[in-house]
C-alpha cells in the first residue's frame, strides 16, 4: 500500500523507475521516461479579471505558481474542484501570479515545450531534477506544481499530496501567510 | 485519502483512443500469441521469448476505472485495447497475434492523487 507517496507495489516509486525490479524473472522496460510532445498546443491560462488586476500590482519578485494539468488527469479536476476555490480565496493568492500549464494528455508528461512557455522553462528545469522529490524527474507527473521567483526556483511537487505537504505550505512560507 | 482500500485510478488515453483502431476482441485460446495478462505482480506481456513486462499495480487492486492502452506492433501497427474497471490481476486481455513492441498508457492513484504515463518497450 501506499502510504507516504512515494511508494509503488512496496518499493519506492524511485526504485522502481531507476532500478527495475531485481531479481524477478521478468523484464520491467517502463522505467524510461518518455515525454512525447504530440504537437498539440494549449495556451496557458492566466489569471484574469480582479485576480488579474491584483497580479499586476504585484511586485516583479513576487513568487509565481506553475500548475500543469491534463484534461483526462482525474487528480487535476479533484485539485480545481476541492482545493483551488481554497486557493483562490486565500490571503496568498493575493501575493503570488498564478499561470495553469495545460497539457494535451497524460502521455505528454508534464514537461514538454509545447505546455511550458520559453520565459518559463528554466522553472520546468529546475523542477526536473529537483532531488528532494521522492521521485523524479518530475516533469513526468501530473499534476505539476512548482513555485518560483523570476529566475529564481523555489519548489516543484507531484500531485494533490505534493500540493498539500510541499507546495502549500511553501507557499504560505513563501508569501508570509502561514 | 483513501489509504484503506487503495485503487488505481485509471485514466482515458484521448490522444490514443483517437488514433489506433480498437484491438481485436479474439479469445485468449484462438489467439496465437498469449494476451496481455494481469499477473500476480502487474500487467504482465507475453513477449517474442516469452519474458515477462510487469506493470507496477499492487496486490489485491482493481481497477475501478477503464484504463485505455494503446498497443504497438514490431509492423508499426497499433490498437488500443480497454481494461475494464474491475481488471484484477491475472486477468486475460486478448490482443491480436502480432507481436507486440511497446504498451502505452496512463494510471492515477488515488491515494496521493500522482499519474503516471507508462511506456513498456519490450525488447526482442
Amino acid at each position: 500500500m501506499i502510504s507516504s507517496g512515494d511508494r509503488i507495489a512496496g518499493m519506492s516509486r524511485r526504485s522502481l523507475v531507476t532500478h527495475g525490479m531485481v531479481g524477478l524473472p521478468v523484464l520491467l522496460a517502463a522505467c524510461a521516461p518518455t515525454q512525447v510532445d504530440l504537437g498539440h498546443v494549449i495556451p496557458p491560462t492566466y489569471a484574469t479579471g480582479e485576480a488579474a488586476a491584483k497580479e499586476a500590482a504585484l511586485p516583479a519578485s513576487a513568487p509565481m505558481l506553475f500548475m500543469v494539468t491534463a484534461p483526462d488527469c482525474p487528480p487535476c479536476r479533484e485539485w480545481k474542484d476541492k482545493y483551488k476555490p481554497v486557493f483562490e480565496k486565500s490571503e496568498a493568492r493575493a501575493r503570488l501570479r498564478f499561470i495553469m500549464l495545460n497539457s494535451f494528455s497524460l502521455k505528454q508528461g508534464s514537461g514538454v515545450d509545447s505546455i511550458w512557455p520559453a520565459e518559463y522553462r528554466w522553472a520546468r528545469d529546475a523542477a526536473r531534477v529537483d532531488n528532494r522529490a521522492p521521485y523524479l524527474p518530475l516533469t513526468k507527473y501530473s499534476p505539476l506544481f512548482v513555485l518560483a521567483r523570476p529566475n529564481q526556483y523555489i519548489r516543484g511537487a507531484t500531485a494533490i499530496r505534493g500540493w498539500t505537504e510541499t507546495i502549500w505550505p511553501a507557499i504560505q512560507r513563501e508569501t508570509g501567510t502561514a | 485519502m483513501n489509504r484503506i482500500l487503495p485503487v488505481i485510478l485509471a485514466t482515458l488515453w484521448a490522444g490514443a483512443a483517437q488514433a489506433a483502431e480498437n484491438c481485436t476482441t479474439a479469445s485468449a485460446a484462438e489467439a496465437k500469441r498469449p494476451p496481455i495478462q494481469w499477473q500476480a505482480d502487474g500487467l504482465a506481456v507475453a513477449a517474442p521469448n516469452g519474458r515477462l513486462v510487469l506493470w507496477p499495480m499492487r496486490p489485491g487492486m482493481k481497477l475501478n476505472r477503464e484504463i485505455e492502452t494503446e498497443i504497438s506492433f514490431a509492423d508499426r501497427s497499433s490498437c488500443v485495447t480497454r481494461l475494464p474497471p474491475g481488471t484484477e490481476r491475472g486477468a486475460s486481455i486478448p490482443v491480436g497475434q502480432k507481436s507486440i513492441k511497446a504498451i502505452d498508457a496512463a494510471i492515477c492513484h488515488d491515494d496521493d492523487g500522482l499519474c503516471v504515463p507508462i511506456h513498456i518497450e519490450l525488447r526482442p
